[in-house]
């Protein structure tokens, strides 16, 4: 390894580790770049008037976005269930799919069934690599093969998918879904959004029409309205397919059509009986002035709890609602709304309203019938004082709600709209005190959010109470999901007073509010006077109730879309801040770096590279690295073709430790050059180039190798002479040896080739490393090299006097090795040196080899003493000797084998080992090296230039 | 009898080198150092020289070149003997005109076989 080597590589690993973490500004502010145009497609989305504007928006957002040459927003329609797709396709996509575009397809094909069946995200990397789901049959002509697609959700129910494609392959990264999920769920909240703004306008629009009601003289005393206009008017009001009287049968609890009906489908109704007495739930909702309510009709057309007789038919009726129908002298019958349509249900506000409507109505008919009679009988008229009849008190309770309405309408402040409420509630109702429960469905508690009137003021925040939605009068309102009156508080069990204010009240109205079947708190009117509460009183709370539950939402929806735009913020600002970080830690670190982007610009250059190389980063930024690289002529070639290649196949990280270059400058100086890629999944987003001056350590390093080679001459003098004498004295040329004598002669000498073995070992390894070792490549014929190895052996054989059987396996018609002969024959001589020592007298070597692809494998298996499985992976380190060397009383450095990785690592090889550690099992070593081919012979001319 | 002139500084290696090629029966002339090498190759004729790289006053390389730079000598071979073993050091021994290069230490029988070798060229 390099003296350089350790922390520029350590550096190079921490970006790759850092970079995908935060935004690439160094490879052109992308990510930072994404968030904007997200943050942009949500505050598009937020304002979209309308559905459609919405969709177009989205369409349009999706394309800036995501690279996609196809989005396509499918919804689901609720009536049919087919699927609606809205789409957009960029130009290039061929004209055949755009002409086989389907206006609706049946629910459950392709990747828009499979997306609203699972429910999850699809995303395929290549359309035709997949077998499961396929695009839909109609899609014949599908020309795409990236796909990405989600289910979109509202309020947690699917109502559609989400679909993008491309035509190339994984065009897709995980940042890509990552966006393409954040934008989801911004859709699926415009979506409510736009659901919520949409009651809020239905709302409106109601009372705009009761405005309109009033317009037309409803509650003047000369009203001309006739009874049938009346009913029409409501029917619009309502947007109700068909309306209709039910008027009671007199001295009977009995139901009938009363013919005064609107729409179509009347005649459905003609042969209706309906029972409403005392214990039937038709009874009690005209005694109790409630409503009847049912969007389950459709379900099942008996009516369940209505007591139909047998025959009758709900029609094509879906939604039904009831609401009763009385005057003064008690009821009179009810009124009957319906819808067709499956989606257009009634809500709660709207019964409410009807309810209103329905008493309204009745109000109405009095009148008429009062002022028929006032010609007959003036006195009659006179006796009927109740407040309630009061069209002066009416007309002022309207003009107060609609006050409301607009004022809560306009208000996203929560505390506002509550208290805007419970003043207006005041003045147009006999209530001394009124107070706003907020229900907390995680701790099932009320908060008192607001009181008005007399009692004490509530602090911001509200004032936890300690019950929750079974009890008290806020409880049971919100339960039952009913606007109800009680006239004496001392003899009602669910009265619970919360303060010691609540003690001095008598009687009290209460009423639940509910949006979108979302239980969010109560309103309570309280009174010290005994039943000061009336019917009418009961009516208008109830739909004040229903403005305000609708403003609730708007103000929580305001705050969830606050917050969102806020994270995004602070999202944003994160991103800034991270990045700004990595720049910080770049410009200040000791290395030179240079970063450049996907279209390789340079977009950093740090201090320490303008110091390292002399030149100003102002220079250099923004321009091609290339011409950079330039400057220093031949010796930044490969550094320039490595970053070339990238931009169009990345390589494995794995593969990137040995991408490094020296390059030499004009003063001398060696600079050490670690590039890397900048990749963040499949997409190549620039490089970075980590620059040092080793100037010092080039020395160091020369230095060192200087003085491994003095040493070792130094040590070979001595040991020419200690060799030579001791083969003199053993040769007899000093007179005769006895064997005692000889014996240790042939210790000495066998040390002091040990001792050479060592010298020389520690001789190549160090130059190996140090990188002085050039390999002449040459092509290497595999039969010569096997025959060297047998002459080895037996040489071996001879001077250790060891019989070990030596199997050359005649190698089929090879073609030939490219390396440098004399140290591909070390490499060889080497293992099988290893074999003859670690396998004992009478063993088995087998060398064999075959041509695997571009490589030749070379096979040195022995019989002998294994190695232990766990000092398989320490064979090749330097000086490691196994435990059974030392047992074997083999002679060695450890270095063999350390020498033999790097030489064969020079040559674009690999060896391993398989041994099963078993004594007698053996060991192979397998050594793997390239054949000589053009290829080979030109990458080694590109290396000598 | 053939003769054969040494050069080496090292004395015990010039010792060890001439007894064994007396003892071999070859008459031999040793110096320790390049000039009286250089010197004696014109005046004595071998029939083979053995140079260290490393000498006093002329070094291997320098007498190689010298002999094989005179036509009345060249064609006497001339190894060397050295313990610089590296490339580069082999190379420049084969380019001063030398037939052999002998790396140290050696074993007696390595010497011998490398002599014989050279003479019967």
């Amino acid at each position: 390894m390099p003296a350089d080597g350790n922390t520029s590589q350590a550096l190079v690993h921490a970006l790759e580790v850092v970079l995908p973490a935060s935004p690439k500004q160094m490879a052109g502010g992308r990510n930072t770049a994404d968030l904007e145009r997200l943050t942009n497609l949500v505050s598009l989305l937020a304002d979209a008037p309308s559905r459609e504007a919405l969709l177009q928006i989205t369409l349009t957002g999706i394309f800036g976005l995501l690279p996609a040459e196809i989005v396509e927003v499918n919804l689901i329609e609720p009536q049919s269930g087919r699927i609606i797709p809205h789409r957009m396709t960029s130009p290039q996509v061929s004209a055949s799919f755009q002409r086989g575009a389907r206006s609706s397809y049946p629910f459950g094909q392709g990747f828009t069934g499979w997306l609203i069946e699972h429910g999850n995200i699809l995303h395929i990397p290549d359309c035709q690599e997949t077998d499961e789901p396929r695009p839909a049959a109609t899609d014949e002509e599908f020309p795409f093969r990236s796909f990405l697609g989600a289910p979109l959700r509202r309020e947690g129910e699917t109502i559609g998918t989400l679909e993008i494609a491309h035509r190339e392959p994984n065009r897709y990264s995980p940042n890509h879904i990552a966006l393409f999920q954040l934008a989801i769920a911004q859709i699926g909240a415009a979506l409510r959004n736009l659901r919520l703004a949409g009651d809020n306008q239905k709302h409106m629009r109601q009372l705009a029409a009761l405005n309109e009601l009033r317009s037309l003289g409803w509650w003047s005393e000369a009203s001309s309205i006739s009874p049938a206009d009346a009913l029409e008017t409501l029917a619009a009001l309502l947007e109700v397919d068909l309306l209709a009287g039910f008027s009671m049968l007199p001295g009977t609890d009995t139901l009938v059509y009363s013919n005064a009906g609107h729409g179509e489908f009347v005649h459905t109704l003609e042969n209706w009986k309906l029972e409403a007495g005392p214990n039937t739930t038709l009874g009690s909702v005209l005694r109790t002035h409630a409503y009847w309510l049912s969007n389950t009709i459709g379900e099942d057309p008996s009516f369940p709890g209505l007591g139909l007789p047998p025959g009758a038919s709900s029609g094509p009726i879906r939604h039904l609602l009831f609401a009763p129908l009385a005057t003064k002298d008690g009821p009179k019958g009810m009124l009957l709304v319906a819808r067709m349509a499956e989606d257009h249900v009634f809500e709660i506000q709207e019964a409410e309203l009807f309810v209103f409507l329905t008493h309204e109505y009745g109000q109405l008919l009095e009148r008429r019938a009062a002022a028929a009679n006032t010609q007959t009988q003036p006195e009659a008229q006179a006796v009927s004082g109740h407040p309630s009849h009061d069209p002066g008190l009416d007309l002022q309770r309207t003009d107060s709600l609609l006050r409301l309405a607009a004022e809560i309408s306009t208000s996203l402040d929560l505390e506002r709209v509550l208290d805007q409420t419970l003043e207006v509630l005041i003045e147009i109702t006999p209530a001394e005190r009124g107070l706003i429960l907020l229900f907390d469905p995680e701790r099932d508690r009320f908060t008192l959010r607001a009181s008005s009137g007399t009692g004490l003021a509530v602090p911001p925040g509200g004032i936890p109470l300690e019950h929750g939605s079974g009890a008290g009068l806020a409880g049971w309102a919100l339960s039952q999901h009913q606007t109800f009156l009680v006239d004496d508080l001392k003899q009602d069990s669910r009265w619970i007073a919360f303060d010691g204010d609540a003690d001095r009240y008598v009687s009290a109205a209460a009423a639940p509010l509910i949006a979108n079947d979302e239980r969010l708190g109560a309103i309570l009117l309280l009174s010290t006077e005994r039943a000061a509460f009336s019917q009418d009183v009961r009516r208008t709370l109830s739909t004040a109730a229903g403005q305000v539950a609708v403003a609730i939402k708007n103000a929580e929806l305001y705050a969830l879309i606050s917050e969102q735009t806020e994270r995004m913020g602070s999202m944003l600002r994160t991103q800034q801040v991270d990045s700004s970080t990595s720049r910080a830690i770049l410009e200040s670190i000791a290395d030179g770096v240079v970063v450049t982007d996907d279209e390789h610009r340079v977009v950093l250059f740090n201090a320490a590279a303008e110091r390292i190389l002399g030149i100003e980063g102002q220079a250099i930024l923004g321009h091609p690295v290339f011409d950079f690289i330039g400057l220093y002529g031949s010796e930044g070639q490969r550094w320039a073709s490595s970053i070339r290649s990238w931009k169009q196949a990345p390589p494995e990280p794995a593969a990137l430790s040995d991408v490094s270059e020296r390059l030499l400058l004009e003063d001398d100086r060696v600079l050490s050059i670690h590039p890397a890629p900048v990749v963040l999944g499949q997409e190549f987003l620039g490089t970075v180039s980590i620059f040092r001056d080793i100037t010092r350590e080039v020395e160091v390093d020369r230095l060192k190798s200087e003085f491994v080679a003095t040493v070792s001459h130094e040590l070979r003098t001595p040991m020419t002479s200690i060799k030579g004498f001791v083969d003199l004295v053993l040769m007899g040329a000093a007179g005769a040896l006895n064997a005692e004598q000889r014996r240790f002669l042939n210790i000495v000498k066998n040390n002091t080739e040990r001792l050479e073995i060592l010298v020389n070992d520690l001789l190549d390894i160090s130059r190996i490393e140090a990188g002085k070792v050039t390999l002449s490549f040459q092509p290497i014929d595999v039969h010569e090299l096997l025959h060297e190895a047998q002459l080895f052996v037996e040489r071996q054989r001879r001077e250790h006097d060891k019989h070990i059987e030596l199997v050359i396996e005649p190698p089929p018609d090879l073609p030939r090795l490219w390396g440098d002969p004399e140290r591909v024959r070390q490499i060889l001589t080497n293992l099988v040196e290893n074999a003859f020592n670690y396998t004992p007298e009478g063993g088995k070597i087998t060398v064999s080899a075959v041509l695997v692809n571009d490589q030749i494998e070379l096979e040195v298996m022995d019989n002998g003493i294994g190695i232990s499985l766990n000092e398989q992976g320490r064979i090749f380190e330097r000086f490691f000797r196994g435990e059974q060397s030392l047992i074997m009383g083999v002679a060695g450095t450890g270095l063999g084998l350390a020498i033999v990785l790097n030489l064969v690592e020079m040559h674009g090889g690999r060896i391993w080992v398989t041994s099963e550690g078993i004594p007698g099992r053996g060991t192979t070593f397998t050594l793997s090296l390239p054949i000589t081919n053009a290829q080979s012979i030109a990458a080694s001319e590109g290396e000598h230039v | 009898m053939t003769k054969i002139l040494i050069a080496e500084d090292e004395r015990d290696i010039r010792e060890l080198i001439t007894f064994t090629l007396q003892h071999s029966g070859f008459d031999v002339i040793a110096t320790a150092d390049g000039e009286s090498a250089l010197d004696l190759v014109g005046r004595e004729m071998p029939d083979l020289v053995l140079l260290d790289v490393r000498m006093p006053r002329m070094d291997g390389y320098e007498v190689c070149r010298q002999i094989k730079s005179n036509h009345k000598l060249a064609a006497i071979p001339v190894a060397f003997l050295s313990a610089k073993g590296q490339e580069a050091e082999v190379r420049a021994g084969m380019e001063a005109g030398a037939q052999a290069y002998i790396l140290k230490p050696f074993s007696m029988d390595e010497l011998l076989t490398q002599i014989e070798l050279l003479l019967k060229q």
